[in-house]
């Protein structure tokens, strides 16, 4: 379809910016050391109908998937993450991106997951990623704002 | 819009601008501590540094040397000098090693701290053609626990013993050197458990003085006035009198008399050493070839007993 199905469907589906109360998402982060540490309460975000923000829940680190090739699967967004960076600490970390998955459900109604039996929720967001050096990244939520 | 069929599309984004720069991240500023998220393994690893100096040291540094973003060894050289330092952090474990050396004196230290459990510990040793010395600290930041011993030599012969643990905001400090007469005090190391660090005597446990016991229970577990303990003399402190009771098997003060190959004797006559252990109590022993005649007062900490007035 057109290329620029990507770049507006966030806009197209998610409406205008807002902001969404009480962030609940959960992320988990697993290293290639054995370090495993689950992140209660991030809050995800959208930044110009294009980049996903995550931030921790003390608001110190943002994980940030800033470049994915979408499509569009029944009612659902099913991006493939290529470029990631974490903005933590005064500094921007470029984090390379072996794979990565994110499902978004842009509706209003929960969603079915294809192939599987759980659902999104509505602005629902599910996410995979592995980094080049072994990090495993797993995130699930609900987007709490669009921003500019 | 078909959005069934495939929608390949471009970029959700585009690149921020990399601003990065990878000295950055040397300090583990993507680890757990700093808040944020921990994605310490993928800050930047490998990397050298190097320098030379006005006097003509010179320095490299290699970051990322144990894999993480912390990790780093450090070699500084000048002449016969020459230092290496390898320090890493991982997961709240902090580490650093280090070792010195000129040609005639060599030095090394190790540190490790945990963020999470609060324990620390250091070691270090030193030595050069004449005498040598080592340190060993280890605690715990959360609970308030610390121990710390210090032993030094010489090749004449000189030594020196110190030891400080400290609990729950009580500390306790002992320290003597070799047997001898240091500022008109005479220190008799014991020659069992004078290497010990505090309480080793004790297997490690701290002992302290029972208020109920005569002698806080050092010579045995004497109740205070109790009848049936044989006494042994007494002696005359202060213009007070003091009675001797017999020292019991396994008790702190036999284990004390026993590494100094003393035995106790009735107190009394004159030429004894007289020993003053805690709560005001004291025995007596004849003189050997490792203990002279005189009064003694003891260190518990490390069984040593220290000269209570020149003798």
């Amino acid at each position: 379809l057109r290329t620029t199905l990507a770049a507006c469907f966030l806009s197209c589906v998610l409406g205008a910016p807002g902001a969404f109360a009480d962030a609940a998402g959960t992320a988990k982060i697993h290293q290639p050391d054995g370090t495993e540490r689950v992140y209660s309460n991030v809050r995800i975000r959208v930044q110009d109908h294009e980049r996903l923000l995550i931030t921790s829940h003390d608001g110190k680190g943002t994980l940030i998937v800033n470049k994915a090739s979408c499509t569009a699967i029944a009612s659902l967004m099913r991006c493939l993450a290529s470029s990631a960076e974490l903005d933590q600490n005064g500094g921007v970390l470029p984090i390379a991106v072996k794979s990565g998955t994110v499902w978004l459900n842009p509706g209003d109604t929960a969603q079915q997951l294809p192939y599987t039996s759980a659902q999104l929720p509505p602005r629902g967001v599910m996410m995979a990623l592995e980094t080049q050096r072994g990090t495993f990244v797993g995130l699930t939520g609900t987007v709490d704002e669009v921003i500019k | 819009m078909n959005l069934r069929q495939i929608a390949t599309c471009a970029a959700l984004v585009f690149f921020a601008p990399l601003l990065a720069d990878a000295r950055g991240y040397g300090g583990g500023g993507y680890a757990r501590g700093g808040g944020g998220f921990d994605m310490h393994s993928e800050a930047p690893t490998g990397g050298t540094h190097s320098s030379t100096g006005p006097a003509g040291t010179s320095r490299t540094t290699t970051y990322g040397s144990n894999g993480s973003s912390a990790g780093r060894t450090t070699t500084t050289t000048n002449g016969n000098y020459s230092k290496t330092t390898t320090a890493g952090e991982s997961n709240g474990q902090y580490n650093k090693n280090s070792t010195a050396s000129n040609g005639y004196a060599s030095k090394s230290s190790s540190t490790s701290a945990n963020a999470n459990t609060g324990n620390y510990s250091r070691s270090a040793s030193g030595s050069n053609g004449t005498g040598s010395y080592n340190t060993q600290t280890s605690g715990n930041a959360y609970n308030g626990t610390a121990s710390h011993t210090t032993n030094a030599g010489n090749v004449y012969g000189q030594s020196y013993h110190g030891s400080t643990t400290a609990n729950n905001g009580y500390v306790t400090h002992g320290a003597y050197g070799t047997s001898g007469y240091y500022g008109g005090t005479a220190y008799v190391a014991n020659p069992m458990y004078g290497a010990y660090p505090a309480w080793g005597w004790n297997t490690g446990v701290a002992w302290y003085p029972a208020a109920t016991y005569w002698g806080g229970g050092f010579w045995g577990p004497w109740a205070l006035g109790v009848a049936t303990a044989a006494t042994w003399g007494t002696i005359v402190y202060n213009n007070q009198t003091i009675t001797s009771y017999q020292v019991q098997a396994d008790s702190p003060g036999a284990k004390l008399l026993s590494s100094y190959h003393l035995t106790q004797t009735p107190c009394g006559p004159p030429g004894l050493v007289v020993i003053y252990g805690p709560n005001n109590s004291a025995i007596c022993a004849k003189p050997n070839d490792l203990v002279s005649a005189g009064d003694y007062n003891v260190d518990a900490s490390n069984l040593t007993i220290v000269s209570a007035k020149p003798s």
